[in-house]
């Protein structure tokens, strides 16, 4: 079950109805049974993995928090780490080592029959696996209490909006949310509305209608394309994949806020960023805050001199790149951030993060969103060669072709628009910039969406970039 | 409930989504009102009402020709009417139709209207656009061709998805949403430079890639209860195989149904003298490719028509 889809708003549209005629546990009781139809919708087979992650977390938690043996309590923490990090491990990464050593076996001239894994990876895994994985380090570190209901913790895991493609919510913002009662507050409607309508608009009209794009020049063989060519279609990727995943993010939080429910902000202008950490602070938001404090932080974070720091940073980054798949191209992006922020850091940091005129900051921002591009290019790319083929071709003779011609016009008429009421919100640093216009405004912003979503819908439907991570 | 959504409801936000509504709806009727003058299919659409009244409700005996862009460029009823002079003959070719489009289409203009009665009609066709794997466009049935009471069997007019149904009702109900593919190749022919060309690429490679996914078999049910609801009316089904520039098959359930009478097949994919040089493109006849066809398909319809039904 996909947001863009008309099943999903029919089933969100009966659980709205039913939810709010219903007392707190049994709001409970009915979201955690649509989480798991929501889920099941997709493939029922994997609804066991997700009870499995659910009940080890729960009771593994709930032990840590009883014992007050210290190496115990460790052993504990693990065990749910190994058995987290096993499940994804084997269905996301399996595979792909079986395939490098058996080629590594074959570079060294022994004849290896391994066998060929071809195992469909559970949608959402590496989001509920992370936040589950998180909640049992907080319990373990005092940062949170654990969950006292089973159910309550099990709605925690598979919470629909945000079940499949995140944002991967901390225990301590989700949990209590969902333990109290709720109620629709002032505003709520507004602001649930208001995400809805452009996470759709991100999604169905800007990501959906530049994947063609993407698709046919990461399709075409590299000889065959000029440096605009390569630049359109990089260009187009970066607000597919922006549009598309943040779009996800968005509706999760639209269609939470109607529960009564707040999910974290996911992106908040990632392409005006103008330095790597600041990218990092917009972009995937929650990710990043993951691997900040589970990984970042106890490698050892900055605290052990430049050069352990610039080694936790690509570690960090590395291990990013290898969360979005069982890819060289996904670690090669990751390293490329990770270079990025060695980089930066190596410049001196705050001289691109100090307030600037508008003029610098715009400079900046478009040589953080190239850079950000080139990593775009890898992760976009099916292989390695292909990435290093298109980047020498962006190092050709500048030819404008008529389909880089396309290209940009078709950018700019999806993107345009969206991109600079983004730049309004990101100089305002209000996130809800439109709620606070006047009504006639909040109106034009509103029929906007709407029109470019009723005339301007994919040719073709596309489903969601993230959920195969 | 309403205690609860109370407060929501009173909100400025809901005002200001009633508006857009009632914007949206006014913007709909207008839309509705001059719909004809933006392309020249939704035109053609508008008139077959009047084209089958104009040759259901006389004395001659009358016959509709019936099919998509390939019957359109391939049929000159001209040449058709002046081989058979005693038959009243209309061609309704709307673009991008099928088996599903052509069902509701009998059905509402044809088998329930009691003011029309047609002797024949003939169904040009080519790949497996008639059989029951052909997909249906949700989108074009509810807004063009059937009406809300065809939703009663879903199944009946090739939706297959609740996505299906949710497309058809929104078509049914926005003329705005039915249009969209008219209104965006409008609006972005005029702003994103060589718009039309791309598209059309892109529409060629996906229907390409739509016919390399052959299905294992293909069945005939519910073109065969069309055939039935128009044989209960008295009218004869004649269908065309109709040529392209690539071979195709006519699938075995097909040359059952003509091998038994239940229709009448007539099979021009080779029709005698066409060549390359008669085709515009990979699929639709030019002047000299429609006349040739014309020609041979009159002499062949001349003879199955004078046969009593």
């Amino acid at each position: 079950m996909i947001f863009n889809s008309y099943v999903f708003w029919a089933f969100f549209a009966v659980v709205l109805f039913l939810y709010w005629r219903l007392p707190h546990r049994g709001q409970n009781l009915l979201l955690l049974v649509a989480s798991y139809v929501f889920y099941g919708y997709w493939d029922w087979r994997y609804l066991g993995l997700l009870a499995v992650s659910t009940l080890i977390d729960f009771f593994v938690s709930n032990a840590i928090h009883r014992e007050h043996d210290q190496r115990t309590r460790l052993r504990l923490l693990v065990f749910s780490i190994v058995a987290n990090l096993g499940i994804l491990g084997y269905f996301k990464y399996a595979g792909f080592f079986v395939k490098e050593f058996a080629d590594l076996l074959g570079v060294l001239g022994f004849q290896a029959n391994l066998p060929v894994l071809n195992i469909l990876l559970p949608v959402g895994i590496s989001f509920y696996t992370f936040q589950t994985m998180a909640y049992t380090i907080d319990v373990y570190r005092g940062v949170t209490k654990p969950a006292t209901s089973l159910f309550d913790f099990a709605l925690f895991v598979a919470f629909f909006p945000q079940l499949v493609a995140g944002p991967i919510e901390r225990s301590a913002q989700l949990l209590p949310q969902l333990v109290k009662p709720r109620s629709l507050r002032s505003g709520d409607f507004a602001e649930g509305l208001y995400h809805i309508l452009i996470g759709m608009l991100k999604k169905v009209v800007i990501a959906d209608n530049l994947a063609p794009i993407v698709n046919r020049v990461f399709s075409t063989p590299a000889a065959e394309l000029t440096s605009a060519d390569v630049l359109i279609g990089v260009y187009a990727f970066a607000f597919q994949i922006y549009g598309d995943f943040s779009g996800y993010s968005s509706i999760a939080q639209g269609a939470a806020k109607w529960l009564g429910i707040d999910l974290s902000y996911n992106f908040k202008m990632p392409y005006f960023a103008r330095s790597p950490s600041e990218f990092w602070q917009r972009w995937h938001i929650t990710l990043s805050r993951w691997l900040r404090d589970y990984l970042y932080i106890p490698l050892g974070g900055n605290r052990r001199g430049p050069r352990r720091t610039y080694i936790n940073l690509t570690l960090t980054m590395l291990l990013g790149g290898l969360w979005h798949g069982a890819a060289w191209t996904f670690v090669i992006w990751g390293a490329w951030h990770g270079l990025l922020l060695v980089a930066y850091r190596l410049v001196g940091v705050e001289k691109f993060e100090v307030r600037t005129s508008a003029w610098a900051a715009v400079l900046q921002a478009v040589l953080m969103f190239h850079l950000v591009c080139i990593g775009w290019l890898f992760f976009r790319a099916d292989s390695f060669d292909q990435a290093i083929a298109m980047l020498a071709a962006l190092g050709t003779a500048p030819a404008l072709t008529d389909y880089a011609m396309y290209g940009a016009a078709m950018i700019l008429f999806f993107a345009g628009p969206l991109m600079i009421y983004e730049w309004h919100v990101y100089r305002s640093e209000d996130m809800l910039l439109a709620l606070r216009k006047s009504s006639w405004q909040r109106c034009a912003a509103y029929g906007y969406c709407l029109v470019m979503l009723l005339v301007f819908p994919p040719l073709v439907q596309q489903v969601f970039i993230y959920f195969q991570f | 409930m309403l205690k609860i959504l109370r407060a929501p409801l009173r909100t400025t936000e809901a005002k200001i989504v009633l508006v857009l509504l009632a914007c949206l709806i006014a913007a709909d009727c207008a839309l509705r009102i001059v719909d004809a003058r933006l392309s020249g299919n939704i035109a053609h659409i508008e008139t077959i009402p009047d084209l089958v009244q104009s040759i259901g409700s006389n004395a001659e005996r009358s016959m509709l020709i019936l099919g998509n862009s390939l019957t359109n460029n391939g049929v000159d009823e001209q040449i058709i009417a002046s081989r058979l002079a005693d038959v009243s003959l209309a061609k309704v070719t709307p673009d991008g139709t099928s088996l599903w489009d052509w069902r509701c289409l009998l059905e509402r203009e044809v088998v329930r209207r009691h003011d029309v009665q047609i002797d024949a009609v003939v169904i040009g066709f080519a790949w497996h656009l008639l059989s029951d794997q052909t997909r249906a466009d949700a989108s074009r049935l509810g807004a063009l061709y059937c009406d809300l009471n065809d939703l009663a069997r879903p199944g009946s007019i090739g939706l297959s998805s609740f996505g299906d149904i949710g497309e058809f009702v929104l078509a049914r109900a926005s003329r705005i949403y039915a249009l969209r593919d008219v209104l965006r190749h409008r609006v972005l022919s005029l702003v994103v430079p060589h718009y039309e060309a791309y598209t059309q690429q892109a529409n060629e490679a996906r229907a390409g890639r739509a016919q390399q996914q052959e299905a294992a078999t293909y069945t005939y049910e519910h073109f065969s209860r069309m055939v039935a609801s128009l044989q209960q009316k008295g009218i004869r089904l004649i269908v065309i195989a109709m040529p392209v520039q690539t071979d195709y098959e006519l699938d075995p359930e097909l040359l059952e149904l003509a091998a038994t009478g239940t229709i009448g097949l007539i099979d021009l994919r080779d029709a005698e003298g066409l060549d390359a040089s008669m085709y515009r493109d990979a699929m639709h006849l030019n002047a000299r490719g429609q006349q040739l066809l014309s020609e041979q398909l009159a002499v062949q319809l001349g003879g199955i028509f004078k046969k009593p039904s």
